[in-house]
């Protein structure tokens, strides 16, 4: 098929897309489960690093497909108007479209899924909570819900039940946890790696990376929430009331939504007896530095190599 | 009696601001209520169209009604604060996790809906703490 300047260019940009965010994926399959063995270590660190952990692919195609392969194609194109694209670069294109799209679909139906969560606790809120950082409100539901809505300028719904159960102190342990997922922006990383155009948004795998990382980052929130023993354990309490107050799981759940095992458990036990942080190697400010030059120095060295590949790939099933 | 719309969420449904007075002057009275009677707090609006809200209400699952002679007698299905409190369960419906663990709200739970608890747990957990307490 013969392709004028710029649609050529979407699709090297689309199958690079396709194929870098592919080739990343599957080698974090590989490493998936050694990774997630691991289990919580520090506080924040874990939930940080699976988070990016999880967006790699998704970084790498936007590195090399959208940033490196526009400018090579800039450079090295020779301006030829018209020129053919093979079936095989049609498809990795194709793929990366469809990759995506199907991002693109995940966050929109997750943004109109949060649009009616907030709608309908907005209608049964029956009273603000005054001088918090964020806006607060006390709704009256069926759960006894604590949950922080929103991306950007997020509210906290509580529901009455769970202020007349807790005391004072745990009630503001509760409190202190949801500020914290406030603080860390963690709707915000929910829905990049929602959004993450990559094949691990289909796969097992991906689910996995993502369902470990909500549970760090609960872990990090208690952490945040709870600095002194005494913080501690009114937060345990708190935990432990609350669930009392939910009860069994409102229907029969697909034995995927239960992986994770009792995470209220495990956050009990860890506010009630901390483990020792364990020892992960911090990377110093130089080292990070010297990666990066490294990297973009072998990116510009391997520039004509990589997009002497796209070209051909371009071309192959051409006669 | 019979309900067309029983098994629709009917705490879902968005309501007219003709149907929100309706339903709010069903709400004061407290009691099964004609449209007759209904009339005179609607000043400007049509005997018939004062039927069709009510028949609309009735239809979304809002109102219960019975024959009083030839008439129906509308009652509220739900009081005010029920309404509510379902409003905010068709929520909280949305926060459990379908087949795909992605599509749930962008929502921040302390305690998530979907987690396994029973009782005997809880009670463990509640004596570990209680301990850690009367310890320090």
């Amino acid at each position: 098929m013969s392709l004028g300047f710029v649609a050529r260019g979407l699709v090297m940009v689309l199958a690079a897309h396709g194929i870098i965010s592919t080739l990343v994926a599957l080698a974090l399959v590989n490493v998936e489960r050694r990774v997630l063995a691991r289990g919580p270590s520090l506080p924040e660190g874990p939930a940080r690093r699976l988070w990016r952990l999880r967006l790699a692919p998704t970084v790498a195609a936007l590195a090399v497909a959208w940033i490196g392969v526009p400018l090579s194609y800039l450079r090295w194109e020779p301006g030829v108007d018209a020129e053919p694209a093979g079936p095989v670069a049609l498809a990795a294109a194709g793929l990366g479209a469809l990759l995506i799209a199907s991002g693109g679909w995940r966050a929109a139906t997750a943004l109109w899924q949060t649009r009616r969560a907030h709608a309908a606790l907005r209608r049964a809120t029956r009273a603000s909570l005054p001088s918090l950082p964020v806006p607060a409100f006390v709704v009256e539901t069926p759960f006894p819900i604590v949950a922080l809505v929103g991306l950007v300028r997020s509210r906290l719904f509580v529901a009455e039940a769970v202020r007349k159960a807790c005391t004072a102190d745990e009630f503001s342990a509760v409190i202190g946890h949801e500020l914290a997922h406030a603080r860390s922006r963690d709707n915000l990383r929910r829905i990049a790696l929602i959004a993450a155009p990559d094949i691990l948004g289909w796969m097992p795998a991906g689910a996995r990376i993502q369902q470990a990382w909500a549970r760090e980052a609960e872990l990090a929130a208690d952490e945040t929430a709870a600095r002194c023993p005494a913080d501690r354990l009114h937060l345990a309490s708190a935990l432990v009331r609350v669930a009392r107050l939910a009860g069994q799981p409102a229907r029969r759940l697909p034995a995927s939504a239960l992986d994770g095992g009792e995470p209220i458990a495990e956050r009990v036990r860890r506010l009630v007896d901390p483990p020792a942080p364990a020892g992960h190697p911090r990377v110093s400010p130089t080292a990070r530095c010297v990666t990066i030059v490294a990297l973009a120095g072998g990116a510009i060295l391997l520039a004509p190599a990589a997009y002497a590949a796209l070209e051909a790939l371009m071309r192959i099933g051409l006669r | 009696m019979h309900d067309p719309l029983r098994d629709r969420t009917e705490s879902d449904v968005p309501l007219g601001p003709l149907e929100t007075r309706v339903l709010d002057e069903i709400w004061v009275r407290g009691e099964a209520t004609t449209v007759r009677a209904l009339l005179p707090r609607f000043p400007g609006v049509a005997y018939t169209t004062l039927m069709t809200t009510a028949d609309r209400l009735f239809r979304k699952g809002l109102l219960t009604r019975e024959k009083q002679g030839r008439a129906f007698a509308y009652t509220a299905r739900w009081s005010r604060d029920e309404l509510a409190a379902r409003r905010a369960g068709s929520a909280l419906a949305t926060l459990l996790p379908g087949e795909r663990d992605a599509l749930r709200p962008l929502i921040s739970m302390f305690v998530d809906a979907v987690s396994r608890r029973d009782a005997s747990l809880l009670d463990e957990l509640e004596a570990l703490v209680r301990l850690k307490k009367e310890g320090d």
